[in-house]
């Protein structure tokens, strides 16, 4: 169980106990993460668990975007079960190592064929960043496809996520994931 | 689970007026007529080989497949028909074998068996098991017990839709399916004698216990390795197979290990099950498994890659200048990947070293020049030309 329980608020909400209560989000500009803004283009609902906020149109194991908090040396992106070991962020890694260590987290709470491409530069908000796209089957046989987009700053990692499932879903608010991300403006 | 309730009731009402006994060696083709406690728990078993067929975890390259399903029929043509193979993808060593016929094999085993002969001992244990239909016997023996409502938990949890390929889940079939001692014991006997009859060399399967042995002493958590959670102590095992292998091969018995072959096959899905291993965190097992491909193979570039992989995971004191000499070794081998100049270029670059680090990411956009990752790298080479 405790490998759902991960998953489910990484990716595709397997578990109804790790799901937060989620309510409208108008499509007005923002504050998320506790640290950046952007604007959602469209409604969404909107969910918060322990260091992910999670928006969603259809529910999250269809698709959604994941907001992390930011985080510092040590942390894992996603709360650990029980007896669970999950990875951990470390302030001198490169994007290279982001990379890894998004794809270990999601292995980690139960993904699996978890595969990482395309890895690049890329601007967050006024960060220097980074971006790559991920594929992965769920417990269920379920296939994702998602991207990541974040940066590394004053020793925090601020990572964004969005996944869904490969037929319809991902591509059916891909656009709006797209647009959102690239309207990341620091918060005031 | 309604359903499942209703699967559990008509076990339960066949359960009535079957005894705990010897029962006869299943038939090639045979299954439990419908009135039978062992039809019941074959459809709890039909029920969890659905459930994992469709998960994300099966392994369904058509090769490896086709290979593993080949040491099946060559080691028991009569029952090759009746076995269905899932390669599972989980970093654990396991193998389980159902009364209904799925026989799982974790990519964990496929990974630290060195060669044919010692998966194959495997496979012909749990070909035991289903051979002396050992699963309803460990039925019968459960449900006259007291742990009856335990096990008929964790067979509900287990068949229950929604996660069949956690771990937990596998976990939870793998208890499901753990045989008494005297079970273990008798399917050791039929996996070694059909092994040896096969022709495979028999003193490889006391080397696959052997290693796992290792791996259990050298972990942090003994009690956390899979198979030794659902299998009595290995070490009389080890010493009965010793004594029937060396009279076999006193007796001029084939000594074929089919080690080539199975480098051949299994070599490439390697690397990928190796970083599955890493992702346990169970570093000190982990080192053994790496240090036993290492024995196989010193100057395979590709091993020694990933020895530097999991010294840079690691990231203990000391692992930087161990992953460090692990990458240069791999590039003196045969076949080390473009990853490993990438690879370099970061241990080199987190050391300060970025000279070094520069030159092995410029190798690396060199040998790759394809590689998905280029304007990741070449981004890193510009950082490293900026003057700090």
């Amino acid at each position: 169980m405790k490998n759902i329980m991960a998953i489910a608020v990484l990716a595709t909400g397997l578990s109804g106990c790790a799901l937060p209560y989620f309510e409208p989000l108008e499509p007005t500009r923002v504050e998320v993460a506790g640290s950046y803004t952007v604007d959602p283009q469209i409604k969404w609902s909107r969910g918060k668990t322990q260091h992910v906020e999670i928006w969603t149109v259809d529910g999250p194991l269809l698709e959604s975007v994941r907001f992390f908090d930011a985080r510092a040396d040590g942390d894992p992106l996603l709360v650990p079960g029980p007896d669970q070991t999950l990875p951990t962020f470390k302030k001198d890694m490169r994007a290279s190592e982001v990379q890894e260590f998004v794809v270990d987290t999601l292995s980690a709470s139960g993904a699996s064929r978890v595969e990482a491409s395309n890895l690049r530069p890329w601007d967050f908000g006024v960060l220097s960043g980074f971006r790559f796209e991920l594929s992965y089957v769920n417990q269920d046989g379920l296939e994702y496809d998602a991207f990541a987009v974040g940066a590394i700053s004053e020793e925090k990692l601020y990572l964004i996520l969005y996944a869904g499932t490969r037929r319809y879903y991902y591509p059916k608010y891909r656009g709006f994931a797209e647009a959102i991300v690239a309207s990341i403006q620091p918060a005031a | 689970m309604r359903r499942l309730g209703s699967v559990a009731l008509l076990v339960l009402a066949c359960s009535g007026c079957a005894t705990v006994g010897p029962v006869e060696d299943i038939q090639p083709g045979e299954r439990p007529s419908l009135e039978t406690d062992e039809a019941g728990l074959w459809m709890y078993m039909d029920r969890m080989e659905t459930a994992l067929a469709t998960s994300g975890r099966v392994v369904t390259d058509p090769a490896l497949n086709a290979y593993v399903r080949d040491i099946v029929c060559r080691l028991s043509p009569d029952y090759c028909r009746d076995i269905r193979i899932y390669i599972v993808r989980t970093p654990h060593f396991n193998a389980t074998m159902a009364p209904n016929g799925f026989m799982q094999v974790w990519t964990g085993l496929m990974l630290r068996a060195t060669n044919e002969a010692q998966l194959a001992y495997v496979i012909g244990h749990e070909i035991g098991h289903f051979q002396r239909r050992h699963s309803i016997q460990r039925w019968r023996d459960a449900r006259n017990k007291t742990d009856f409502a335990a096990v008929f938990q964790v067979a509900a949890a287990a068949a229950g839709a929604g996660y069949a390929g956690s771990l937990a889940s596998l976990a939870a079939i793998a208890s499901i399916l753990s045989f008494s001692r005297d079970q273990e014991r008798e399917a050791d006997d039929v996996g070694f004698t059909t092994m040896a009859n096969a022709g495979y060399d028999p003193e490889q399967a006391p080397r696959i216990w052997e290693a796992l042995l290792e791996e259990r002493d050298a972990s942090d958590k003994p009690e956390q390795v899979v198979f030794f959670a659902t299998h009595p102590s290995t070490e009389e095992r080890i010493g009965t197979l010793r004594e029937q292998a060396q009279a076999l091969i006193a007796k001029g018995a084939p000594r074929d290990a089919g080690a080539e072959k199975y480098k051949r096959i299994v070599g490439p899905f390697r690397d990928e099950w190796l970083r599955d291993e890493f992702r346990k965190r169970e570093y000190a097992e982990t080192e053994v498994v790496m240090n036993r491909l290492l024995a196989e193979e010193r100057q395979n570039g590709d091993v020694l890659f990933m020895k530097g992989e999991f010294y840079r995971i690691r990231d203990e004191s000391g692992d930087e200048d161990r992953a460090i000499e692990a990458y240069k070794a791999a590039l003196l081998g045969d076949g080390a990947p473009p990853e490993t100049h990438r690879s370099l270029g970061l241990v080199f670059w987190d050391a300060g070293r970025n000279d070094e680090a520069r030159a092995s990411f410029a190798e690396y956009l060199r040998a790759a020049p394809d590689a998905s990752d280029r304007k990741m790298v070449e981004a890193y080479v510009k950082e490293l030309e900026t003057p700090q």
